[in-house]
């Protein structure tokens, strides 16, 4: 209760409601274009936080997190291009109900996930900063090892040669233990590895275009309802459950410094799957395929500050600039913080729920607009997305190389797509990859080479154990509608 | 049939091409018991194995239904959805646009490239030639190069074009 009455003091007495708003409508305009990150977004506003009062500096930087998240949805339902990365497992029922003429409740289901998303995210900050940071505290590297396998095991047996390839694409780049070079074939621009998001883009966004330029009657698209469009009272009853899982999901996975919103939203979206009544609907334009993901994202927003706030480990690129706005302001986050900066820390929280208004005011505001956009004639859409995501891949590190890249897995998408592969495998294999091989080897560092640390570690060991579980039962559900199909024939 | 069969022909390929390099790899004084190439070269058995898996389960699925089906359908319907050149020729097309423009915007700048880009792609999808998709082209040009530019602070190609202005 004192936190709350401490918060609303500060938000009376500061010019952080404002801070908040505006840092919401610059996170929405970041994540909504595609090659801009959410730590981009931050970044660029770190200059003009010199000048602000600490608090209001930090919420700006928090609010714009908080947005920047919920915005690089909106490309990905409206134009099938994700804005972020952790936007790209919205994409897949995002656009398939864009497809359908549904973009405005599509647009309406994401703002609601998201902003009960934000919401749970402040609530599980506040509360239990404590308690979850010493989960994340008490991860060792078997244990992000558990968690990357588990995060692949949702998937695994859906199409294990797209997972694989996607973890191929993960090893391009520099070894994670020795510092070798791997499969850059002298190219520098390759050191780095091969960022997710150009995989994504080029998979999702590129091979969309290449597609549309090959179907016929490419003028008569489905008109996207002209309005947002917010779910009715029997659908939000419908969404509680795949929110639920969201919101569970992205809390455990937001407090993993290094897991993040991406894992938390592709793993949202199976285990939503998993447990509907509907299954076949996802991938066809499902509400909850929506739901799911937005929400732990979004959560992801809040409960990545606990690391940060409680230890000072940055647990991503976001937090890290987070965490500059702190440093420069002369504060340094951990245990003290708490006691020295007591003032900030209230105001963050304050701020946060702000935020979490503004996601639907702003939201409200920018929507119908994204909406007009999108239902002009298809040839220009097409135009501008082509322009918009050469724009956004150049602006990540300045390199035609990367566009050339992103029109590769365009093409590479584009043969998927008429094959009838799936992307998803592929897309999860591509994140959690460098997390599987940098833990699983700095384990067997640590252990002397013995395997026997992934089963010693309790929380290696209870991951490893829900994986098997998982891909158990995925196998034996194949096996059991096998056997049903053949009886049945 | 033949989507699952190019499929498993086409993992053990990637597989084998991905294992060759793989084996180059250097190791080095600090290589750890893994290695750099520990890791790739499990991937590459497992692609190998999973693409092997399919072209077997496919031939064996093959043999199986030898015999054609009552209602004359099957494999037919599958099939029905794949690969159609002409669908593939456009998309040529349109990657052509793209690689052009990759190999054209450190030449004649963002601006330039960006509006030509846009144009372009709008006439090859359809769109008449006309003062309005001049007109549109460079507005959304200049309308992204604000945006990216001006606002977001991000340094767009001037190409040489913008370096003689």
């Amino acid at each position: 209760m004192d936190t709350i009455i401490q918060s609303a003091e500060i938000l009376v007495t500061t010019p952080a409601v404002i801070a908040a708003f505006a840092g919401v409508a610059w996170g929405i305009l970041g994540g909504a274009l595609p090659g801009i990150s959410p730590s981009i977004t931050m970044a660029l506003l770190l200059p003009l936080t010199y000048s602000l009062d600490p608090i209001s500096a930090i919420v700006l930087l928090a609010a714009t997190y908080v947005g920047a998240e919920y915005g690089g949805s909106i490309p990905a339902i409206l134009i099938r291009t994700p804005g972020t990365n952790s936007a790209a497992a919205t994409l897949i029922d995002g656009y398939e109900m864009n497809r359908q003429g549904k973009a405005g409740l599509a647009l309406g289901i994401s703002l609601y996930s998201g902003v009960i998303g934000s919401f749970i995210g402040v609530v599980m900050l506040v509360l239990l900063s404590g308690p979850l940071a010493s989960i994340a505290l008490a991860f060792k590297p078997p244990s992000y090892f558990g968690l990357g396998i588990l995060g692949l095991s949702v998937i695994a047996t859906l199409s294990g040669d797209s997972l694989v390839k996607g973890l191929m694409v993960a090893t391009v780049g520099t070894d994670p233990v020795t510092g070798g070079n791997r499969f850059t074939f002298g190219s520098p621009e390759l050191l780095g590895g091969i960022e997710p998001l150009l995989v994504m883009v080029g998979l999702f966004a590129v091979s969309e275009l290449f597609v549309q330029a090959g179907e016929p009657g490419i003028q008569h698209q489905v008109k996207a309802k002209a309005r947002l469009e917010f779910p009715n009272f029997k659908l939000a009853r419908r969404l509680i459950r795949p929110q639920a899982i969201g919101g569970a999901i992205g809390t455990f996975e937001g407090v993993m410094p290094g897991a993040g919103g991406t894992v938390a939203a592709f793993m949202a979206y199976n285990e939503a799957r998993r447990w509907s009544s509907r299954k076949e609907e996802f991938g066809k334009g499902s509400p909850e395929g929506v739901a799911a993901p937005e929400t732990a994202n979004n959560v992801v927003t809040g409960t990545a500050l606990v690391p940060l706030l409680s230890f000072g480990i940055p647990g991503s690129n976001s937090a890290a600039i987070l965490l500059a706005g702190f440093l420069i302001h002369g504060l340094t986050p951990g245990p003290m913080l708490f006691e020295r900066s007591a003032d900030v820390v209230h105001g963050l929280y304050g701020g946060l729920f702000v935020a979490t208004f503004a996601q639907i005011l702003v939201g409200m505001a920018v929507l119908p607009v994204c909406i007009w956009l999108v239902n002009r004639r298809r040839a220009y859409i097409t135009a501008f997305i082509y322009a918009l995501v050469f724009s956004g891949i150049y602006s990540i590190h300045h390199s035609l190389f990367d566009l050339a890249l992103v029109l590769g897995m365009g093409v590479v998408g584009f043969f998927m797509r008429l094959l009838k592969f799936p992307f998803l495998p592929t897309v999860l294999g591509v994140v959690l990859g460098y997390m599987v091989e940098s833990s699983y080897r700095r384990s067997l560092v640590l252990s002397g080479g013995d395997h026997a640390i992934f089963v010693q570690d309790p929380i290696s060991l209870g991951l490893l154990s829900v994986a098997v579980l998982f891909i158990v039962g995925s196998l034996g559900k194949r096996a059991y509608d096998m056997v049903a199909a053949r009886t049945a024939g | 049939m033949t989507r699952d069969l190019a499929g498993g022909l086409f993992a053990m390929v990637l597989g084998g091409v991905y294992l060759l390099y793989a084996t180059r790899i250097h190791s080095t004084a600090l290589d750890d018991t893994v290695g750099p190439a520990g890791f790739p070269k499990a991937l590459a058995v497992i692609m190998i194995a999973l693409g092997l898996l399919l072209v077997v389960q496919t031939l064996t699925a093959a043999v199986w239904r030898a015999k054609p089906s009552p209602d004359g359908r099957g494999d037919a319907d599958a099939e029905a959805s794949g690969l159609q050149p002409r669908a593939v020729i456009r998309a040529g097309g349109m990657l052509l646009l793209g690689i052009l423009y990759v190999a054209v915007v450190p030449y004649a700048g963002y601006l330039v490239t960006t509006a030509a880009l846009a144009m372009a792609v709008a006439l090859y999808q359809g769109v008449d030639f006309s003062w309005r998709v001049v007109a549109v082209s460079i507005g959304g040009a200049v309308a992204l190069w604000i945006i990216f530019n001006l606002l977001l602070g991000v340094g767009l190609p001037a190409g040489r074009l913008g370096d003689l202005l």
